[in-house]
């Protein structure tokens, strides 16, 4: 119907007009039309951000915009990364390499400053930053709005101790070495969530056999080190993921999700006990949570839960996995309102999360994404798709290193919008630029 | 052979500059016969300058012809012309004393001053530059003669010239335009600084013949040395802290030269916060009981502004002239006031002001020079040539809103001959391009493309007592505009009884229609001037010109919501749709584009010697084809998404007076005069008036017209202190336009004292100001925002500053 409009409207389009008056002529010449869009759409106003992505066949990160899917800087890791991150604000990419005892960042340059009364956007070139954290094995690497603690694990074969380092986005653009550390006596494979001046991080006892830490401990900021301030009787065994929301902190353990409820500089501990819904070896090795989120989310193999800290239960979530699917990306998408899996078959699932839930599915599945259909266990090895989420509206990116591509998808349509041709094979990717924030709409 | 005679010939033609070179030598005195120190002579037509020694004696060597006339200025004397032959030596030239500042405009080829040129001119320089200057041009400038200040909430006034600025008043920086996007809309600040500046000049009137289409109402030169032209080494610096927005300033300059290599850097940095003001910021007329309890006394929100920049710049100074770069670098941010969205507050809502506010950036990169070739049919080459590259954003709760940028180039090149039948003059050269455009929500004119390329002559001659002066430029100006748009306009008349259509923007196929734009025009300018020194110490100054513009672009081509004068404008390539009934309100207009043409006649009296010096200006200006923007009584959305719950139904806020750019015939007349008088010799009185009516030729007012206003000030000039006193009273403005209401007159009481101390190897001026005195509430008629921003209340500024 637009389109047969349009084609009148440009066949009447051949009239010019051309107007004269002593020493000044006008020439005007109509040329097509446009139609006017339904512009009631604010997804635009921080831009719609811009990826970052390794490059599985080189220690070369590219930046991408995601305006116009143009290639805006491209820089060397000293190694192949492990793992990208956003920062705190979401402005920076870190690059992990655990291999190679290197966390190092990428600015994305899109960032907006406090001018007091108004938070001022920018937009500049992406650059590689001068600041490298050099500890043994970083791996874990966990951030709130303000804060990121990058868990080092230690190796056990040059002896190096576990650290977990507490930084923010102003140490990253100044490049400052003043951030706090602790520093611990062992190795482990530990996790750590930063509330503030507190840490909440793990303990293992030295003595066991297993890199995973079974224990917790709060630690307080003084200067560039931490204090132990706190530790729990009650154990997590064979710790592994962590989550946090705006009162609690979680933890993965073999016998359920531990808890500890911050109350200023108070924090109590409980576990939710595991249900009858996790048999044999299964476990929650995996949390996931956000600052407006009321629930956790944990992952027991391709089994997931939901976890409500304040009622102390956890609910399978039906998402109608495919036979022998496992999930390969996650996360809270479409400010916070939705929640995304994506699974080795290569479907993404769209859950509507819902908040308020006390009974019955806080996470519901609303539609399911197959971003290809290629057969993906001729996927080159050490290779898996990969899940980026836009924090700035609602379209989270899809790598594809078999097709070399990156697949757009749109969570409110529930399909792939666009697809843009790499020229590489992507490894990891993790999307950066300015939340959109917090009014209604 | 015969090709030898003629080389030979022309050699001796090019060479006879050298051999009839004849030389002056002489004594610069006053009327007592005691010498004056530190006059500046120069040869007119020519661009040869020396200042006297301690004895007040001068020379130059080698000048060229029998006679030659010479330009004598001096501090606190009336400046003088001497017509020589030559060889002349030891000759006495005295100077007249004068009550009237005089300094000479550098806007002008020739010599021009408050009291030598046709055209009324005026200069803000030195001590009273620097006491004046504020963070905006217009507020700088708006206790001249002549000016006023549309004040746009202090952020960003603009100098008003006799009653017109925007296209029709061009803002210059050492002669060549601002590059800015100030023209297009009062809440666009001009990018020029005034505490870097070494003088301001202001030319009343038409100025087409030296600068084109935008200055048929005048110009306004911003003057400082970024490209040094002699060989000193010389500084300023400035603190200054003024209590009534906190504004601090530092800024200073500095001037050396190294061999022939002349170098200049300066910076500036000034920031401020909201201004307080006596009473309430906004006005409501209609007098519905508002609780105010939110106290909206007190400060002007969002008047807050941070500024910096510096420039630098080198010239090679040479016997004959001298040849400059410089770039600089400007920053402002500030607030942009009185936009507040959504009108009047729900009960119980805070009325809480939308953060609004601009960021500009401007780079500019400058040419001079200016060199005496002394060739035959050549005497002196002027070049003058800028690039500038401007933004600005405006910034709505954290999200840029809209962006405008301006690149431009100009270049300009006077070649003035050598003196022919004692004709001084020239030909000038001068060419324009500007991509201006605009993107986002109130981007209210489409990107367009501006070039002018014009040729003007410019010739002066004394008739004995008679300087005569002519000119003529011819111009041609292109505006091109790839994507003019003609939305559907969803306008309504507020008058209609029932609301037939309802306001459904969201029809499921509309269209904007796109049009390719091209504008062609050729205005020309003629202008003729005499000044007559009738008797000695006095002159009478006549101007008649002939002056065409070409409408700017966004005259021509806008369609949008205007945050800068809250309205919708439309340009005059549109018209109203001749059908009420009809579902569009406005379309395409079928009408020629015209040229604006001044016919403009002005008078002037002198008496420039003695203890009371005297100048009056009257002048009559008949402008056909004066685009200006009439009200249509329609509304039209303004262009932010309101909608997010219209629960009220029908809800005018969200919507502006659409303003349609239409041409009609205006006369405007009026009087500028100034009266210096010399007490004693520390006291000086001076009182000046100006006074202007703008109105229709079919009957009628144009808006926001300056007020009558009368000043008188008297000022103290000791060795060490000195002070000055000034009163203003703005009288009533009630000649309104259509819709516009008539503002009540005020008195301002201004006041300052300033210690001079030297220190430190320089002078040094320690200085208290008080503006605004009596703390009165001021509402400006001239501005935009007269009803939203009051003059700024009483305010103390405390400052050093010093000069090596």
């Amino acid at each position: 119907m637009l389109k047969s409009k349009l084609n009148v409207l440009a066949l009447l389009i051949s009239a010019s007009l051309l107007a004269a008056c002593g020493d000044s002529t006008t020439k005007i010449v109509e040329k097509d039309p446009v139609p006017i869009e339904d512009d009631h759409d604010h997804d635009h106003e921080t831009g719609a951000g811009r990826l970052v992505i390794s490059d599985k066949d080189s220690t070369m990160l590219r930046v991408y915009n995601l305006e116009d899917g143009d290639l805006l800087g491209q820089f060397s890791s000293l190694s192949n990364a492990s793992a990208l991150y956003a920062s705190a604000s979401q402005r920076f990419a870190m690059v992990v390499q655990r291999e190679s005892d290197k966390v190092e960042f990428i600015d994305g340059g899109l960032y907006q400053e406090d001018h007091g009364d108004h938070l001022h956007p920018y937009e500049e070139e992406p650059r590689l930053m001068s600041l490298q954290l050099s500890e043994s094995r970083p791996t874990h690497v966990t951030t709130t709005d303000e804060q990121i603690a990058i868990f080092f694990d230690g190796n056990v074969a040059t002896s190096s101790v576990a650290k977990v380092a507490v930084l923010n986005d102003d140490q990253i653009n100044t490049g400052s070495n003043d951030y706090p550390v602790l520093t611990y006596s062992t190795h482990m494979h530990g996790a750590a969530q930063a509330r503030g001046e507190m840490l909440v991080s793990t303990i293992r006892d030295a003595a066991t056999a297993s890199t995973l830490p079974d224990q917790l401990g709060i630690y307080h900021v003084h200067g560039d080190h931490f204090h132990l301030e706190q530790e729990f009787d009650l154990r997590c065994p064979g710790l592994h993921g962590s989550a946090q929301n705006k009162d609690y902190v979680s933890f993965g353990c073999t016998d359920g999700v531990m808890l500890l409820k911050q109350d200023g500089e108070t924090f109590t501990a409980s576990k939710v006990a595991n249900t009858a819904d996790i048999t044999g070896a299964m476990r929650i090795g995996t949390l996931e949570g956000a600052e407006g989120a009321a629930h956790f989310i944990g992952f027991a193999g391709a089994t997931v839960f939901s976890v409500n800290p304040v009622a102390g239960s956890m609910d399978k979530v039906e998402w109608q996995a495919a036979t022998g699917a496992s999930i390969i990306g996650y996360g809270f998408a479409d400010h916070g309102e939705k929640f995304v899996l994506l699974d080795s078959t290569g479907a993404l699932s769209i859950l509507n999360y819902n908040a308020e839930a006390t009974t019955g599915a806080a996470f519901e599945l609303a539609g399911k994404v197959q971003i290809t259909t290629a057969d993906l266990t001729t996927m080159p090895t050490g290779s898996q798709l990969q899940l980026a989420i836009s924090t700035a509206d609602d379209k989270v990116y899809v790598a594809n290193p078999l097709s070399k591509t990156v697949n757009t998808i749109d969570l409110e349509e529930a399909e792939v919008a666009e697809t843009q041709e790499l020229g590489f094979t992507p490894h990891k990717m993790v999307w950066v630029g300015i939340p959109a924030g917090h009014e209604e709409h | 052979m015969g090709r030898k005679t003629l080389l030979a010939s022309l050699i001796a033609a090019s060479l006879s500059g050298q051999v009839w070179a004849q030389s002056v030598q002489g004594t610069v005195v006053d009327e007592q016969g005691q010498p004056v120190a530190e006059a500046w002579v120069t040869v007119v037509g020519q661009n040869k300058k020396v200042k006297t020694d301690a004895a007040g004696r001068f020379e130059f060597q080698a000048l060229q012809g029998h006679h030659t006339e010479l330009h004598i200025e001096a501090n606190s004397f009336a400046h003088r012309n001497f017509q020589l032959e030559l060889p002349a030596q030891g000759m006495q030239f005295a100077l007249t004393p004068t009550a009237l500042e005089i300094i000479d405009v550098k806007a002008s080829p020739f010599h021009a001053s408050s009291t030598e040129s046709a055209l009324p001119v005026s200069v803000l320089a030195g001590d009273r530059l620097k006491m004046n200057q504020q963070s905006t041009l217009g507020d700088t400038l708006k206790n001249e003669v002549g000016v006023h200040s549309n004040f746009y909430g202090s952020v960003a006034s603009s100098p008003i010239i006799r009653g017109l600025d925007g296209p029709r008043v061009l803002i210059t920086q050492n002669g060549l335009d601002a590059g800015d996007a100030s023209r297009v809309g009062p809440d666009h600040s001009v990018s020029a600084e005034a505490s870097t500046a070494s003088q301001i000049e202001v030319l009343r009137g038409p100025a087409t013949l030296f600068y084109g289409s935008g200055a048929i109402g005048g110009v306004v030169n911003v003057v400082d040395n970024r490209i040094p032209t002699e060989q000193v080494t010389k500084g300023e610096w400035m603190l200054q802290r003024e209590s009534v927005n906190n504004e601090k300033l530092a800024s200073g300059s500095a001037q050396t030269f190294i061999g022939q290599t002349g170098l200049y850097a300066d910076v500036f940095w000034r920031d401020n916060d909201d201004y307080s003001i006596p009473g309430e910021a906004e006005v409501h007329h209609d007098d519905e009981d508002h609780d105010h309890e939110e106290g909206a006394s007190g400060k002007v929100a969002n008047t807050a502004a941070t500024a910096k920049g510096f420039s630098l710049g080198s010239s090679y100074l040479l016997e004959n002239g001298f040849v400059g770069l410089s770039f600089g670098q400007l920053k402002r941010e500030y607030g942009i006031p009185g936009h507040s969205h959504g009108g009047d507050a729900h009960e119980g809502e805070e009325h809480a002001e939308e953060s609004v506010y601009a960021d500009l950036k401007q780079d500019r990169v400058q040419f001079l020079s200016e060199l005496d070739l002394d060739l035959p049919w050549l005497q002196t080459l002027n070049s003058r040539i800028a690039y500038t590259d401007y933004q600005h954003v405006e910034i709505e709760e954290g999200v840029v809103g809209t962006t405008f940028k301006n690149q431009s180039e100009e270049a300009r090149f006077e070649l003035l001959h050598p003196v022919i039948a004692d004709w001084r003059g020239g030909v000038s050269l001068h060419y324009k391009h500007s991509d201006f455009e605009a993107v986002g929500a109130e981007a209210f004119t489409p990107p367009s493309s501006t070039e002018m390329l014009a040729v003007a002559l410019m010739e002066e001659r004394h008739f004995g007592p008679v300087l005569l002066q002519l000119g003529a430029r011819t111009e041609q100006v292109t505006i091109d505009a790839t994507d003019v748009l003609l939305p559907p306009l969803a306008a309504h008349s507020h008058d209609e009884d029932d609301h037939g259509h309802d306001h459904d923007h969201n029809h499921a196929a509309e269209f904007i229609r796109v049009f390719d734009v091209e504008h062609k025009f050729k205005p020309y300018s003629l202008s003729a001037g005499a000044v007559w020194d009738f008797t000695e110490g006095y002159n009478l100054g006549l101007s008649l010109s002939r002056s065409e513009r070409a409408p700017s672009a966004s005259e021509l081509l806008s369609f949008g919501p205007h945050i800068g004068t809250a309205s919708y404008e439309i340009g005059a390539l549109f018209s109203l749709n001749d059908d009420p009934h009809a579902e569009q309100a406005i379309v395409l207009n079928r009408q020629p584009i015209e040229m604006e043409v001044a016919n403009n006649l002005d008078l002037t009296f002198r008496k420039i010697s003695g203890d009371i010096g005297l100048v009056f200006n009257a002048f009559y200006n008949k402008v056909d084809n004066y685009y200006y923007q009439q009200n249509t009584g329609l509304f039209a959305e303004d262009g932010h998404n309101h909608d997010h719950g219209d629960e009220e139904g029908h809800d005018h806020s969200g919507e502006l007076p659409v303003y349609l750019f239409v041409a009609e015939d205006v006369i405007l007349h009026g009087f500028e005069s100034q009266l210096a008088w010399q007490i004693a010799q520390p006291y000086r009185f001076t009182v000046q008036a100006d006074y202007i009516r703008a109105r229709l030729d079919r009957g009628g007012d144009l808006p926001r017209t300056p007020p009558l206003r009368l000043s008188s000030e008297l000022a103290y000039e000791g060795d060490n202190i000195s002070a000055d006193l000034r009163l203003t009273r703005y009288f009533k403005q009630d000649r309104v336009s259509e819709l516009e209401s008539a503002t009540a007159g005020y008195n301002l009481l201004d006041a300052s004292v300033s210690y001079h101390f030297s220190g430190a190897l320089q002078d040094i001026v320690l200085y208290v100001k008080g503006e605004n005195l009596t703390d009165e509430e001021a509402r400006v008629h001239t501005s935009f925002l007269k009803d939203k921003t009051p003059l700024p209340g009483r305010s103390i500024g405390l400052g050093i500053r010093g000069q090596f």
